[in-house]
């Protein structure tokens, strides 16, 4: 065996522990969940039997799971004998909930006297329950399986993948075999977008549903019974949520609500709530409505609020997804461009040409990774001095933190360089043809809107590329070698700087753009101008050079 | 075994567009399945290979020895090229199914008598 290949199986073997964890975590909390959900759903598969309701009554003072709960007494008859039983769920806290219509609805299904059905377990006849236990947590499934399915991916990719072989393993498979797998790509966009729709539909359709139905309930006077902040107790800290009960006539009948509006859920931050809850104390009349279909079914405000803007998490992921989708079906469609019949659809009228990365682009992704970057190191930097504060500080982390610390700066230098860029003159480049073919002569026209007088040079070069992605380890790495440069227009002139035209002849023995997923040829108009003492004037321009 | 692509007029380049006229000619052991000829790019050089095939024809149980014509319209680009980091080539390649024996014909498409060659012409 030789050098190289041991050292490429011990990368192996060190790749298979890195996405080893990915893979057992992802095992392991899908376990665990699928576990959760089997607890919570087995007295599905319980035996089905019809309960006489003895005693039932509403109770208002659970806590964490919720403060509303039916409190019911039936009784049954399993194999031969009669039983007596107490228990609404398998677990208590399922038979607790925020929703008070939920309880109500309960009441009126299980009236005293009245039969209803009960879930009996077949090897203890004494367990039984009336309700069974929720499976919402089936939804996060996907969560743990991107682990799985990453850490598998990893794995397989080390041992059988083809990035860790050589040009020569390369060579054993057919060539016209090696083009025919960007499906795997494809379906990973599909899977990306699927969980975004999915969270959207889970998470937002109910209320957004609910929202757009309850334009047409009946306008209702409801007093307030009950106007408090319920707590919720988890391993970050403590949750709120408003719990207003409220109750209506509908017809001589008294019925009760508690749902303030469709959005309602538990979250960090006080102070708005207790807003709400002071403009609605016990006693107080306001208007609600009321499900004309179904007067249990009630809401107090019917208004957008700003929890609806969390729907825009699901839908960046849906949105991440579909782009991607998107793009690799472009990539797909670009295949057979060329045919003589595609080549005619091309490009030949004049095309503004876009500039690769405008000032405000690069400003926003250079702000967000600062903003992300400087968050984190601030919580660091937060705790050593808080540690210096009590008397137990470390210089080994000071001295650690120093570096990171140093990159945070030189990112918010960045991004005040980015912005003082904004002001700049910005440069329009057009040219006739959209695209030129090799050999050919185009007219390129650029003009400088702003104040092109502040530039001392200005430079206009025409730049041939390549550029060769590859990876090492697990980043991928791009290569770029100039093939071509010339400066077509080099001037100090202000009046010349802000508006110009000349011939663009690019030479016949190059080679045309050519975009491949790894590979690329590119050509750029590069524009440069000088500014003194603030930042340059710097932009590209792609343009699209086709074959004769 | 043998598995071979013969040609009427031998030809260092063709030209795009050009109609591309060929024979596969096969020796087998066994019968096969089926056996792919294919037109194809690919890269080799410093980044991760990429290939696309173009056209391709399929012979469908095809006895154990025997010969095919072909005929292919040859694209109008990517034309063949060579630089510092980055080279395309075109092949025919034929593949017999199951087992996946192929042979392969490397070609030059291009206006000139060879490949662009990227490196003649590029600044220091």
């Amino acid at each position: 065996m030789s050098t190289a290949s041991t050292a490429s199986c011990g990368g192996r073997v060190l790749i298979t522990g890195f996405f080893g964890v990915f893979f057992g975590m992802g095992v392991f909390f899908t376990g665990m969940l699928v576990q959760e959900v089997w607890q919570a759903t087995k007295t599905r598969f319980w035996t089905k039997l019809e309960c006489r309701v003895l005693e039932t009554d509403l109770r208002t003072d659970g806590e964490d799971s919720g403060p509303y709960s039916l409190q019911v007494r039936y009784s049954y008859n399993a194999g031969g004998r009669t039983y007596e039983s107490t228990q609404l769920a398998l677990k208590e806290e399922d038979g607790w909930t925020d929703d008070y219509q939920k309880v109500q609805r309960m009441m009126l299904a299980y009236p005293v006297d009245g039969l209803g059905t009960c879930w009996v377990s077949p090897e203890n006849p004494s367990d039984s329950v009336l309700v069974h236990g929720s499976a919402w947590m089936i939804l996060f499934l996907p969560l743990p399986l991107i682990f799985v399915l990453v850490g598998g991916v990893g794995i397989y990719a080390a041992w059988f993948g083809k990035s860790g072989g050589t040009e020569e393993e390369e060579e054993e498979e057919p060539l016209s075999d090696q083009s025919k797998g960007r499906l795997g790509g494809l379906a990973f966009c599909a899977f990306f977008a699927f969980i975004g729709l999915a969270a959207l539909v889970g998470f937002f359709g109910p209320p957004v549903v609910g929202l757009l139905l309850s334009l047409t309930w009946e306008p209702t006077t409801c007093v307030i019974d009950r106007s408090t902040l319920l707590t919720t107790r988890s391993d970050d800290g403590y949750t709120y949520q408003i719990d207003i009960l409220y109750r209506y006539d509908v017809d001589g009948d008294e019925y009760r609500s508690n749902n303030y509006n469709f959005l309602s859920f538990s979250s960090s931050g006080k102070s708005s709530k207790h807003r709400v809850l002071h403009r609605y104390p016990i006693g107080s009349e306001h208007t609600c409505y009321v499900n004309p279909g179904d007067p249990t079914e009630a809401v107090l405000h019917r208004g957008l609020s700003l929890g609806y803007l969390l729907a825009l998490i699901p839908l960046v992921f849906l949105a991440a997804g579909v782009a991607g989708m998107v793009a690799m079906l472009r990539k797909n469609g670009a295949k057979h461009r060329g045919s003589r019949e595609s080549r005619g659809q091309r490009q030949r009228q004049p095309l503004v040409l876009k500039s690769r990365g405008s000032p405000l682009s690069r400003l926003f992704v250079l702000l967000v990774f600062a903003a992300f970057w400087n968050i984190v190191v601030g919580i660091f930097v937060s705790q050593v001095v808080r540690d210096f504060s009590a008397g137990r500080g470390s210089w080994f982390m000071v001295l650690f933190m120093i570096p990171f610390v140093l990159v945070g700066l030189a990112l918010i230098g960045g991004v005040l360089y980015s912005l003082l860029a904004l002001f700049n003159p910005r440069p329009q480049v057009r040219l006739t043809p959209g695209c030129v073919a090799l050999g050919e002569t185009a007219d390129l026209q650029w003009r400088l809107r702003g104040r092109a007088s502040r530039l001392t040079t200005f430079r206009v070069t025409l730049e041939g590329r390549e550029e060769a992605t590859y990876r090492v380890g697990t980043s991928s790495r791009t290569d770029r070698h100039v093939f071509h440069q010339q400066v077509l227009a080099e001037t100090e002139d202000p009046h010349q700087m802000a508006r110009g035209k000349l011939p663009l002849a690019i030479p016949a023995h190059v080679m045309h753009t050519f975009t491949a997923p790894n590979n690329k040829i590119v050509w750029m108009l590069k524009v440069h101008g000088e500014i003194d003492k603030w930042p340059d004037v710097k932009e590209e321009f792609e343009l699209e050079v086709i074959a004769p | 075994m043998s598995l071979e692509f013969r040609f009427r007029e031998e030809a260092a380049v063709f030209r795009p567009g050009e109609l591309l006229r060929g024979e596969l000619h096969w020796d087998l052991p066994e019968e096969p399945r089926h056996i792919v000829i294919a037109l194809l790019w690919y890269t080799t050089g410093k980044g991760t290979r990429d290939t696309e095939t173009i056209r391709e024809e399929k012979i469908l149980q095809p006895p154990r020895g025997g010969e095919r014509a072909f005929e292919f319209e040859l694209p109008l680009e990517p034309l063949s090229f060579s630089g510092q980091l980055i080279t395309l080539s075109w092949a025919l390649e034929a593949v017999v199914y199951p087992g996946k024996e192929s042979t392969r014909m490397d070609l030059v498409l291009g206006y000139g008598d060879r490949e662009i060659d990227l490196s003649a012409n590029a600044p220091d």
